[in-house]
């Protein structure tokens, strides 16, 4: 069992300590990698983020403010490594709006099943989905994911997205509204 | 209210933030405005296809190699410290250093001084010194010159 803080690890990794290091991976790495995985939807560069988003962590643990909420700080790191090697990467697989609205055409998912939520539970509509979800404009993709994948509410999200609570829920509606239409909803 | 804001209204009170007596506002806006209806039933069937997105799996190396990656780096982050702590801790002996310096540097430059100095010495003794050359005479052939100097042992003059 890790009694431990996450506050009190980061800042025995400031100080080169590499069991803190194991400890804030098992307890973390997973929900880097989903983060990532569902803002790319590239396995091995949501791999690398996550490897990326420790190095960092590793470097700044000395910056780390105690009283700071660790969640807020770490995914604040995701992001930007995300946003960041996602541009850097040759990866270009993501699909802009109108590019995926025009890919869509002809697989609309409601042709093969009236119910929508039900056609939604077959691989290939969840992969629909997250594709969606990828095409999103960066800001309000990042908002759903941490809104819907990790449990945010839209005061932490407005904390690792230095915005505003306001913005934010303007975000998720924005997405909201852009999602039903990829999903033709 | 606008139903952009109204909009927002409907996120806050699907998340279950919304106080009585917004509540109560907003559903009596629902009952006369479609679009807002319509966008209510939309968010609803889109919070829950989110929600029953299937949880994507860390791949089972995934840790080991992100904990093998960062503790590379931290050794080398060490190493690289331990150096600069040794070269730091010479920083002491700089003026020292500095001054061992100069003193060989003022050293060599003055034996060099002196030698050059002696070679100069040495060529110009062998030629321009040397006492035929002063006197102008050097290679005439004739030691007609050397009258001045010249005083017959015998008594005799020349």
């Amino acid at each position: 069992m890790h009694a431990q803080s996450d506050a009190d690890l980061i800042q025995a990794l400031g100080n080169g300590d590499e069991n803190s290091l194991r400890v804030l991976v098992d307890r973390h790495s997973a929900a880097i990698y989903r983060f990532s995985i569902r803002f790319t939807g590239d396995e091995s560069l949501a791999q690398d983020i996550a490897q990326e988003v420790f190095l960092r962590l590793y470097r700044n643990a000395r910056r780390y403010v105690p009283g700071t909420p660790f969640k807020a700080w770490l995914f604040t790191i995701v992001r930007n490594s995300s946003i960041d090697l996602a541009r850097s990467y040759t990866y270009r697989k993501a699909y802009s709006l109108e590019e995926y609205s025009r890919e869509r055409e002809g697989t609309h998912p409601h042709d093969a099943n009236p119910d929508p939520e039900e056609s939604y539970l077959s691989k290939e509509s969840a992969d629909q989905v997250a594709q969606a979800v990828r095409s999103l404009p960066e800001k309000q993709r990042t908002a759903v994911i941490l809104r819907y994948y990790e449990g945010m509410s839209a005061r932490e999200i407005a904390e690792i997205m230095r915005s505003t609570v306001a913005s934010v829920e303007s975000l998720l509606v924005r997405a909201k509204r852009n999602l039903a239409k990829l999903l033709a909803l | 209210m606008s139903c952009r804001k109204w909009q927002i209204q409907i996120l806050r009170w699907q998340e279950e933030e919304l106080d009585r007596e917004s509540e109560a506002a907003l559903l009596q806006h629902l009952e006369t405005c479609a679009s807002c209806r319509d966008a209510a039933d939309t968010f609803s069937q889109i919070d829950r296809i989110l929600l029953g997105m299937p949880q994507p799996s860390a791949p089972p190396l995934l840790r080991e190699s992100i904990v093998s990656r960062v503790i590379e780096q931290m050794r080398e982050d060490s190493a690289k410290s331990t150096l600069s702590r040794f070269f730091g801790s010479l920083a002491y002996f700089r003026p020292a250093v500095a001054g061992i310096i100069l003193v060989l540097g003022i050293g060599l430059g003055v034996l060099t001084g002196l030698n050059v100095s002696y070679s100069i010495n040495t060529r110009s003794t062998s030629t321009a010194c040397d006492v035929l050359t002063l006197a102008g005479i050097e290679g005439t052939g004739s030691d007609s010159s050397l009258d001045f100097i010249w005083t017959d042992p015998s008594g005799g003059g020349r």
